[in-house]
């Protein structure tokens, strides 16, 4: 009986093994993969995947699973890849990171194309919609860019309402790219006011806000409203703004004065920012330059504030920069979730996949900060050349005076209300000596333009 | 007729046979410039004067913001 039992239950169970077998074999590596994903083993999955369907195209169940793992990994695994290995993948992130690739060779044609399958559901929409639209801008096609700038801008504030603040984020950064780029656009057109009321669409408590001050007081300054110009830039004196330090400002403030006819205050920044600016970005440059430690700069990234300003105060400043990134945020998200992988040790994790992808994810942020801090250094030493050249300006303009027998109005007035220009909607308190959060980004000076020439009398 | 074309031939080569030109140069001349006279009136001011030029200005190259592409790239590029 028992063995007749045992017989019957053997029948049954056959069909059931068979269907499974048959799985199995019909893809092993999906079914693996799945297995992976059940599992949390998140990376290990993708590169099996991955490599699997390196140069063909993965059928829509694969790619479905794909889009849910690139979810959980990032997509900086297929940074490496090159654009014949990505072709084949036809997923909304390979597609992306094609468009961007084109996008910076100038491809523009194969940016549309390429951006074309990204639906309208995906997360990726509003990146795809920026690429998009700069791709228009860069191809000199501006309606159509203001108008996919502006979808875009739509598109990520629609997705903002998420509980996950990273996403939150990561969407803000997007809406507010979009805006920004929209202001950039009409700036390259040369319709500052234009370019100055999309700014002030930018919230002030976004990432973005400090950066683009700078770009503001540049449309107000081709307005020839060199008050609130500088108004704009001596925010970055703010302490709140400490850490946001541009030597761009600086030119642009000596620029200024110089055309308001200041020129002893221009000289006056000009000498600042040899004595200041200067030796403390080649003074940096000596700190970076003797490092020799492997990963030092993804390392000085994770030391305590106390350490890294005693090195330089300059380096705590620009570390603080780069930790505000939503780059540095998803390739730190990306190494955790990795991290956590690796802790969780699961028998079917590949390990030596996951402590490789460790090494270069950790690499990658190393690369990203060193060039951070590097850009800074180029840009202090490319702009010292500009001041020298606006302080020979300067320096010609006076002796100009001196030779015509001419001066400039000396006894003028510090600044006043009345060389205040101001807009309806702009409203007017006095600076007491303090900087407020709320009124950050709304200061003017009230200088008078001190170009009026005086003549003065002949000796006889 | 017959008399007239002979009459013709014998006579075509002496009417036009090229009369030979000698061309003789004079073999000393003297000019005497003290007393040539040139016919006309004096404009230039009697007083020297100088034209100013207007001094010519190099203008420097100063710090310019085109535009902002620059930027909008590495914006792409910092988002991940």
């Amino acid at each position: 009986m028992k063995c007749f039992l045992l017989f019957l239950l053997a029948f049954y169970l056959m069909p059931l093994q068979a269907k499974v077998e048959t799985k199995t074999q019909r893809d092993p590596v999906l079914y693996k993969a799945i297995k992976n994903y059940n599992n949390q083993n998140y990376f290990t999955a993708l590169d099996e995947l991955a490599r699997q369907y390196k140069y063909k195209t993965p059928p829509k169940k694969v790619q479905k699973i794909l889009k849910m793992l690139v979810l959980k990994t990032g997509t900086y695994y297929f940074n490496t890849y090159n654009d014949l290995e990505l072709r084949k993948l036809k997923i909304p992130t390979t597609d992306l990171i094609m468009a961007k690739r084109n996008l910076y060779l100038k491809k523009f044609k194969y940016v549309h194309r390429r951006l074309q399958s990204i639906p309208v559901s995906n997360r990726l929409f509003p990146e795809a919609l920026l690429v998009k639209a700069t791709a228009y801008h860069f191809d000199k096609q501006y309606n159509k860019a203001v108008k996919v700038f502006k979808m875009c801008a739509k598109e990520a504030e629609k997705r903002k309402d998420v509980e996950e603040k990273k996403l939150k984020n990561y969407f803000s950064v997007i809406q507010e790219s979009c805006i920004i780029n929209i202001a950039r656009l009409y700036f390259k057109q040369g319709e500052f006011e234009k370019a100055i009321r999309h700014y002030e669409d930018v919230p002030k408590t976004s990432i973005q806000w400090p950066y683009i001050l700078l770009e503001k007081a540049w449309s107000y300054y081709y307005l020839g409203n060199y008050n609130r110009s500088l108004g704009l830039l001596i925010t970055y004196r703010s302490p709140l703004l400490e850490s946001y330090f541009m030597p761009e400002a600086e030119v642009l403030k000596a620029l200024n004065y110089y055309q308001l006819c200041l020129y002893p205050d221009a000289l006056s920044i000009i000498d600042r920012f040899y004595k200041e600016y200067k030796p403390k970005s080649e003074a940096l440059k000596k700190v970076l330059t003797s490092q020799g430690e492997d990963l030092y700069f993804y390392k000085l990234m994770f030391k305590p504030i106390v350490d890294s300003e005693k090195e330089h105060r300059f380096l705590r400043n620009l570390i603080t920069q780069v930790s505000r990134r939503v780059k540095y945020s998803l390739d730190l998200k990306s190494l955790y979730a990795i991290n956590t992988e690796i802790f969780h040790d699961h028998k079917d994790a590949n390990m030596e996949k996951l402590l490789s992808s460790q090494r270069d994810i950790k690499e990658q942020i190393n690369h990203y900060v060193k060039v951070s801090m590097y850009k800074f250094i180029n840009e202090t030493h490319k702009l010292s050349k500009d001041m020298f050249n606006l302080k020979l300006e300067v320096l010609a303009k006076q002796r100009d005076l001196v030779y015509k027998r001419e001066s400039l109005q000396t006894q003028r007035a510090r600044g006043s209300d009345k060389n205040v220009e101001r807009k309806p909607y702009q409203e007017q308190w006095e600076f007491n000596n303090a900087f407020w959060a709320d009124e950050l980004g709304d200061y003017s000076f009230g200088l008078e333009s001190n170009c009026k020439v005086k003549t003065q009398r002949k000796r006889r | 007729m017959k008399l007239l074309l002979i009459t013709l031939l014998f006579i075509s080569p002496v009417a036009f046979a090229k009369k030979k030109v000698i061309y003789k140069y004079k073999e000393y001349e003297k000019f005497d410039l003290g007393d040539l006279e040139i016919k006309g009136s004096i404009v230039a001011p009697g007083d020297l004067s100088v034209k100013e030029r207007r001094r010519k200005t190099f203008e420097r190259n100063l710090l310019q913001r085109k535009s902002f592409d620059r930027e909008m790239i590495q914006d792409i590029k910092f988002l991940r």
